[in-house]
């Protein structure tokens, strides 16, 4: 099979500095991998490992894409003059042009942002790919006709969902990165070759339709604290709560 | 046929939708992808529902048909939940429709051509107003307000659409801790500052004072010391109970975005700065060590 991983897609929102006057700094925060991202990685090598087939990771913007390198990609196709974009759509667009530039895939995976939850349902939209959004393990399962299986948490349960390739999965991570890697192979991953190409070579959408208008912090909240000593504190705050009604 | 439309799958808030859009049900058509007893209480609330009956087929199946169905009427604004299903089928809307696409949307009004939002950003940090051109898709991050009921008898009209080929093979209940805490009224919820697996055992005490579900934050469960399935936050269970109490939890977004359905929070933390104060409606600082064996005995409990 022909998997491609999207990673570094997206800038951490804690990078962000945030003036009292609501105005954003980014100060030259990057594009990084999220949780997400390496979960969907790890699946993405298993896969492409089972299946005897590629694994492309491909990315957009200016994070270091020999991050993919580093967790088993054969290679790393990078969009690098992308810049972050409110609009999902427009960033699914980019992610839609990257893919294509760097070939056909059986099955695409990528971290299933929570702070961009529309980018994934619209890329593989875009692509024509039936999606399979905020899943937490993938396999493949069949050697003729592979088909994908994926386990999701639902509510009070756990679903089995299955589709036939090509198919776009995006990964809802359960835990932090396990196993990071070493400096060995990070340092091995930097030396080898990114293949890169322009925006408007791929095909990436051009002028941003969204505009900012402005922003502000959110209505400052001031929890009522009780002081004293642990025992007062604690009984003040009981008769508060059972006079309030949340008792 | 309104040229604001609404795409409600079964987690989609019709209310909160409407609310965040200043709007009536009788001026919003509702596309449900969903069952039979979904389009009628839909069309409780909108005047105008359209109706493709999913079956037992996942509602991401339906993706490409929801696309035709609002591809053809060319509305100029569309809204729809973040819950997988909406998500794939406002993602399918806005590819077909070559339309900007701004999640997170608490509020939204049009201004002419355009269209006016204002986004929930950076975890929660900041709140940012966006202007985009119409046709627009949104995806609603919904508060909890009722939708009132239009009054009048509802048209719905069912569309004859094929299914994709994703589908649904099979559902494993899960185990009774995870039902058990998204169904909980009041919930006693566990960070770092536990400190040990050890010390759990004055927090169970609390909880069955107050009649409460445990809960965890992320790096409590992956240290083992609760089961995975009591973890709440961005990846965890997202839980909306009458009465949460954090104790020894920081308030990182990663934890609080599972909490946001919450009436109330109270937290117990020995940092006057931790960011759980800025969220919770009540608070104590100090060593919950301290301050739970307390709180038993000022709830009668031993």
């Amino acid at each position: 099979m022909k998997v491609a991983c999207l990673f570094k897609w997206a800038r951490n929102p804690g990078d962000a500095w945030v003036n009292p006057d609501g105005s954003v700094l980014w100060r030259g925060a990057k594009m990084v991998a999220s949780d997400d991202d390496a979960a969907a990685i790890v699946f993405a090598r298993e896969v492409a490992e089972a299946t005897g087939g590629e694994l492309t990771g491909v990315t957009i913007g200016d994070g270091d894409a020999s991050w993919a390198l580093a967790r088993g990609a054969q290679r790393v196709v990078s969009i690098p003059d992308v810049a972050p974009s409110p609009d999902d759509a427009s960033t699914a667009a980019s992610l839609a042009a990257a893919v294509r530039h760097a070939g056909e895939f059986d099955l695409v995976l990528m971290g299933d942002a929570q702070d961009h939850p529309g980018v994934a349902g619209t890329l593989g939209a875009l692509l024509g790919m039936p999606v399979l959004l905020g899943v937490q393990g993938v396999t493949v399962h069949g050697d003729d006709s592979p088909r994908l299986l994926a386990r999701r948490r639902v509510g009070t349960g756990l679903e089995t969902l299955g589709a036939p390739s090509p198919v776009l999965a995006a990964v809802a991570a359960e835990s932090t990165e396990k196993d990071v890697p070493g400096v060995r192979q990070l340092m091995d991953a930097r030396k080898r070759p990114i293949e890169k190409a322009g925006a408007v070579e791929a095909g990436a959408p051009g002028l941003e339709a969204v505009t900012l208008i402005g922003s502000r912090v959110p209505d400052s909240h001031v929890a009522r604290i009780f002081d004293g000593d642990p025992a007062s504190a604690a009984r003040d705050l009981i008769s508060s709560l059972t006079a309030d009604g949340v008792l | 046929m309104s040229d604001l439309w609404i795409v409600v799958d079964g987690e989609c808030q019709v209310g909160g939708a409407l609310d965040a859009l200043g709007a009536d049900g009788a001026a919003v058509t509702a596309l449900v992808v969903g069952d039979r007893e979904l389009a009628e209480e839909t069309g409780q609330i909108a005047a105008d529902v359209r109706w493709i009956d999913t079956g037992d087929a996942l509602v991401e199946a339906w993706a490409a048909a929801a696309a035709a169905v609002v591809a053809d009427a060319k509305p100029a604004l569309v809204v729809g939940s973040t819950s997988p299903g909406g998500r794939a089928l406002v993602g399918a809307i806005a590819a077909c429709l070559a339309s900007p696409l701004i999640s997170n949307v608490t509020a939204a009004r049009r201004e002419g051509d355009d269209v006016v939002v204002e986004q929930i950003d950076l975890a929660g940090r900041v709140i940012v107003t966006l202007r985009l051109p119409s046709p627009a898709c949104l995806l609603i991050d919904p508060s909890e307000a009722e939708p009132s009921p239009h009054g009048g008898v509802a048209e719905i009209t069912a569309i004859r659409a094929t299914p994709g080929p994703v589908a649904r093979l099979g559902v494993e209940s899960a185990p009774v801790a995870a039902s058990a805490l998204r169904d909980a009224q009041r919930v006693v919820s566990v960070g770092m500052g536990l400190g040990s697996r050890s010390a759990l055992g004055v927090v169970e005490q609390l909880a069955q004072a107050l009649d409460a579900a445990i809960a965890c934050s992320m790096p409590v469960a992956e240290l083992g010391w609760l089961p995975r399935e009591s973890c709440v936050g961005l990846s965890g269970q997202h839980i909306s109970p009458k009465l949460y109490l954090a104790l020894g939890i920081s308030g990182a977004p990663q934890h609080t975005a599972g909490i946001r359905g919450a009436k109330t929070i109270v937290a117990v933390n020995k940092d006057p700065g931790a960011s759980i104060f800025k969220t919770a409606q009540y608070g104590i600082v100090g060593d919950l060590h301290e301050v739970v064996p307390e709180l038993i005995k000022a709830l009668g409990g031993s």
